[in-house]
């Protein structure tokens, strides 16, 4: 089981797990329910850089699309095939199978404008979203 | 987001018992799904779902002069229907333009009662007064009835525990007025799934214990409710146009694929428009799409052809049941034969897409 302590958490419901310099990016299971049934993942090609806050992939659930934005900035490592291949791994597993990208985050002091988990339930409990 | 102005159906408690989630629809709170879309669709298609359909518009149209204004107001000819039978017609305006489409049910002598989309409920009942020389006597039974749609290959196993009419003998668009489950029940098979089934209106104070004796005498059947997520995806699937997304007052029947619902040998509101619209040659009409490129159509996005605009969609979505993307657009007739291909614009990037023949899936009998 993944600590969810140790992510941190964007106000459009991403997640960031921070592994060394690499930060492993997803939605939040509370993002997941709200999109509904996820059928298409279009992910960021390895190589791109991307800015924190600026749009890196899109998810397609059965009624809309939703972009899913960099919670840093940095360059895309890794893409997950899997969720590509299966895209109801989002829903199944959001905090882990279906995570989306990788990115070498460029300048580690971002990650503190991130909130906690504490701050993210507290975020979507006050329906701020 | 909700809003304050938001109408519960009768139904509303036991979506929120069932978890559901509820979303503002047409000034309705409704569930847009239970446990999610593709499951909910899934049982629909292959064992039976149960939906929510209180919203709809409901009108009695009905007095001597009943038959006379319906026919000028409708552009079908409402007497293909003998009493228990149910005509679709849409209505449209002095320029042709579609006001709503609907369901005609012929009760007999001179009663009909029809189902109009939610969305358009008020803009209808005022148009109908308002072109009323006839003195037809027209009625609101909005609030008095609730409405719940079963769709799916068992639903008529699953509806026979609490029918007494042999609704095995009801025909496709025939309805009776019987009891379901002690309750009134206006009972059509009909729907908007492309499957079997069946729509019920029932009195509003008996519809969450008709919806949970269904739901509960269903469960051994695969029976499990289902939102408007699903019914979206369902109604795309079967290839039916939803008013105010697929037609509106912009278009007239002729654009939106409904020519065999004009009955030109009679009059009706729009006539001499649609007439003089087709005589001149349309420049637009809808046609089905499957996407050639991995890619979901949405509603807005444009068309091109040869890297001009050629186009809009008007409805699009994964489809469950084909594992395809598909949708509704709007093209000029010379891109619309089943074969053709043009782009739609998606996230930026030009996707490949073909015209093909609707429904976009159809049941096996």
């Amino acid at each position: 089981m993944i600590d969810l302590e140790k992510l941190r958490f964007t106000k459009t419901h991403e997640w960031l797990r921070v592994e060394g310099s690499t930060g492993y990016v997803g939605i939040t299971d509370h993002a997941q329910k709200e999109i509904t049934d996820v059928v298409f993942v279009e992910l960021p090609k390895i190589g791109k850089e991307v800015e924190k806050a600026g749009e890196a992939a899109v998810v397609e659930s059965v009624k809309a699309a939703f972009s899913i934005y960099a919670p840093v900035s940095g360059k895309v490592v890794k893409a997950n095939g899997a969720v590509e291949k299966d895209p109801s791994l989002v829903n199944k597993s959001p905090y882990e199978e279906g995570w989306f990208f990788a990115i070498e985050i460029k300048d580690k002091s971002e990650i503190d404008s991130l909130m906690t988990e504490k701050d993210y339930l507290e975020f979507i409990k006050t329906g701020a979203h | 987001m909700t809003s304050t102005e938001d109408r519960k159906t009768p139904l509303y408690e036991a979506h929120k018992g069932l978890n559901a989630k509820v979303v503002s629809f047409h000034g309705w709170l409704l569930p847009i799904q239970y446990t999610g879309i593709i499951e909910e669709h899934n049982a629909t298609r292959t064992k039976a779902g149960l939906f929510d359909i209180s919203h709809l518009g409901k009108l009695e149209v009905s007095g001597r002069s009943a038959k006379q204004f319906l026919q000028k107001i409708f552009t079908n000819n409402i007497e293909k229907a003998a009493p228990g039978g149910i005509v679709y017609s849409p209505l449209c305006n002095d320029n042709g333009g579609t006001l709503d489409d609907a369901f005609i049910y012929y009760a007999g002598g001179d009663r009909y009662i029809l189902i109009v989309n939610a969305s358009t409920f008020e803009k209808d009942f005022a148009w109908m007064r308002s072109h009323n020389a006839e003195g037809a006597d027209i009625k609101d039974i909005n609030d008095s009835l609730g409405g719940i749609a079963i769709q799916g290959p068992a639903s008529q196993q699953i509806l026979s525990h609490f029918c007494k009419a042999y609704i095995d003998q009801l025909k496709h668009r025939h309805f009776v007025e019987t009891e379901v489950d002690g309750s009134y029940a206006l009972l059509s098979r009909s729907g908007y799934t492309g499957e079997d089934g069946f729509e019920m209106f029932i009195p509003a104070g008996k519809s969450i214990k008709v919806w949970n004796d269904i739901l509960a005498a269903g469960k051994g059947y695969g029976l499990i409710p289902a939102g408007l997520g699903a019914r979206d995806t369902l109604r795309l699937e079967a290839g039916c146009p939803l008013y105010g997304v697929d037609t509106d007052e912009s278009k007239t029947p002729l654009e939106s694929g409904l020519e065999k619902t004009l009955d030109l040998s009679k009059d009706f509101i729009g006539k001499k428009a649609i007439l003089e619209r087709k005589a001149k040659g349309i420049k637009e009409v809808l046609v089905g799409f499957k996407m050639l490129d991995r890619a979901i159509p949405r509603t807005g996005y444009i068309i091109e052809k040869s890297g001009k605009n050629a186009g809009i969609v008007t409805s699009g979505t994964y489809s469950p049941t084909l594992k395809e993307n598909i949708g509704f657009a709007y093209v000029a007739p010379e891109n619309s034969k089943t074969g053709g291909t043009f782009d739609v614009i998606i996230h930026g990037e030009k996707k490949r897409a073909v015209v093909v023949d609707t429904p976009f899936y159809r049941r096996k009998k």
